[in-house]
């Protein structure tokens, strides 16, 4: 998509371009690709642009400011990826690969330097982290920060947690369903707040709400999750209001295998599909299941 | 849809994604596991992104223009109006008004239960998040207890009489700099902050000025941006005085003349006890 030379002249000088003596030609060429990429060239951070151009093309001076400016930032993100250091070899694979010059090619000035250098780091972290994964299991929490526990957990004896265990069951059942038919929109708000654990303004921003918004938002879906999880303990288990209470009661008590974190980490289908399965298993019980929990209340 | 690349992934963080492309974005990460995990180490890395210094719009001056249009015609309306009796001005004391903002200022109450303990605990966190009218009003009382001092000093001595020609129209203006400060409440001054019986800030920093404190009849601090302090004690005059950072200044509480504790935009407090020649970081 060829950039015409007055508008491409015009964004040059906004970039500065000239100070890393980069050729008109050139940052032209940067602002085609970055066009072809579907950026707004009007949005474009075009000074870093200019440096990721001047950087790519060797200029001595773009360069030393690039490590002057940006590589702490690099290298303060792997350590908050992963303060064992980690991440640090990530991150020296990074910048060699951009004193090759070859990396900057994918920079298109959609975002500023400082956060494509983040998001490159965090997706090499997150990709070999999963694929670690598949070698073998990983703890969890080394994953996914603020993980409560192993996903399953040993039944534990005595005469109170059958039924215990029997709640959040249903519970769990009832709220993997619930969280898997939210609009994608309040799941990805409930996956990022809660899962990912950005903070509201972050989340807000992600989401285009304010973060004012967005905590209302998250408290408007708890309930609709409550209420669904309510209708669901009543309808299909044939709970009353008083059973439902004592249910979830006995799931803040002690929440065993009941983690939204967990359920927001799973596939809206794969979690719709463990819900139908387990759905089915429950139903094997449910009556002995259901006259426990009444003798118990 | 595939999964997020880098490029996309920051931009959309930096907010350079719109239409279209940022709806699919949205869309597939709500049901991808690898691309929430991308989104939760983005979230990981923000420590290694200084906080950046707030850039000011070339035209930041025209934020101040509605208020001090407001604050111009408060003094009007004030000026032109039969005055009430000094009975009248004091009966709404700014400890009043204080305690009214601090009350409107107070969190919102603690959430319902959720519906799990794993929601709750971030729940928490959610809830506490004021409204968007909240830090208004915890900047109204910030503001208000700025004034707070001038207010209550010069209603006390408008209570008092005053039997001369010039102590009368000393009086006057007091009042008008007491009923000024509560009706302004808000960050720009038309007039010295600390009432129009002191004379206006020089004008290259007038539009400058947050807030003032006059601890008594004869002493006014006022602050301003970029590191303005500037105090008067004969009523005519102006003299700076010098502070070791150029930063904002949003909120000042003077004692006398020589000792002052001024508050920058972000919240770091400094104190003087020899008239602003040596400064401390509380």
């Amino acid at each position: 998509m060829p950039i015409d030379a007055a508008l491409a002249e015009r964004l040059y000088r906004r970039a500065r371009a000239g100070r890393w003596n980069v050729p008109v030609e050139r940052f032209a060429e940067a602002l085609e690709r970055s066009a072809e990429g579907g950026a707004n060239l009007d949005k474009l951070h075009l000074e870093d642009l200019a440096l990721a151009c001047g950087c790519a093309a060797g200029d001595e001076a773009a360069w030393e400011h690039f490590i002057r400016e940006q590589r702490p930032t690099l290298y303060r993100a792997a350590d908050a990826l992963d303060a064992g250091g980690g991440a640090r070899e990530l991150a020296d694979g990074i910048y060699g690969e951009l004193f090759e010059r070859s990396l900057f090619r994918y920079f298109h000035g959609r975002s500023s330097l400082a956060t494509w250098l983040r998001a490159v780091l965090a997706q090499r972290h997150v990709d070999r982290l999963r694929a670690g994964q598949r070698l073998e299991p990983l703890p969890d929490d080394e994953f996914f920060p603020g993980s409560v526990g192993p996903a399953i957990g040993p039944a534990k004896a005595g005469p109170y947690d059958e039924e215990q265990h029997r709640c959040g069951e249903l519970i769990r059942e009832a709220l993997t369903r619930a969280v898997a038919e939210l609009p994608s929109r309040d799941r990805l708000r409930l996956a990022c707040y809660y899962a990912q654990e950005l903070t509201l303004a972050e989340t807000g921003r992600l989401l285009g709400e304010h973060e004012a918004s967005c905590s209302r938002h998250l408290a408007r879906t708890r309930k609709t999750l409550r209420g669904h999880i309510e209708r669901r303990l009543r309808d299909q288990h044939g709970l009353s209001e008083a059973e439902i209470a004592d249910c979830f009661a006995a799931s803040s008590e002690d929440p065993g295998e009941l983690d939204l974190r967990q359920l927001l980490r799973m596939e809206p289908d794969s979690a719709l599909r463990a819900s139908s399965r387990q759905a089915r298993e429950d139903r094997k019980e449910s009556r002995d299941d259901r006259s426990t929990v009444r003798g118990r209340t | 849809m595939t999964c997020l690349d880098a490029e996309t992934l920051a931009a959309w963080f930096d907010g350079g994604l719109s239409g279209a492309a940022l709806e699919d974005v949205r869309s597939h990460v709500a049901g991808c596991v690898r691309c929430q995990a991308l989104v939760g180490a983005m979230g990981r890395t923000r420590a290694a992104v200084p906080v950046p210094e707030p850039e000011r719009s070339p035209r930041w001056w025209l934020a101040w223009a509605v208020p001090a249009a407001a604050a111009a015609t408060a003094v009007a309306i004030w000026v032109a109006v039969p005055r009430p009796t000094n009975v009248a001005l004091n009966s709404s004391p700014p400890s009043t008004l204080q305690k009214k903002d601090a009350q409107t200022a107070e969190p919102a109450e603690p959430p319902a239960r959720a519906a799990t303990p794993a929601l709750q605990d971030r729940a928490r966190s959610a809830d506490a998040a004021p409204p968007a009218a909240a830090p208004v009003a915890e900047n109204d009382a910030a503001k208000q207890a700025a004034n707070g001092n001038v207010n209550e000093s010069l209603s006390v001595r408008s209570a008092a009489p005053a039997p001369t020609a010039a102590a009368e129209r000393r009086q006057e203006a007091e009042r008008q700099g007491a009923v000024v400060g509560q009706l302004q409440a808000r960050d720009a001054f038309t007039i010295s902050p600390c009432g129009p019986m002191w004379p206006a800030p020089p004008t290259d920093v007038a539009a400058q000025i947050t807030a003032g404190s006059a601890p008594s009849t004869d002493i006014c601090w006022i602050v301003g941006r970029a590191g303005t302090v500037l105090r008067s004690t004969d009523h005519q005059t102006w003299q700076r005085v010098n502070i070791p950072q150029t930063v904002d200044l949003s909120r000042i509480t003077a004692t006398d003349a020589r000792t002052a504790t001024v508050m920058t935009a972000d919240g770091r407090t400094f104190s003087t006890a020899d008239g602003g020649v040596t400064w401390t970081q509380q």
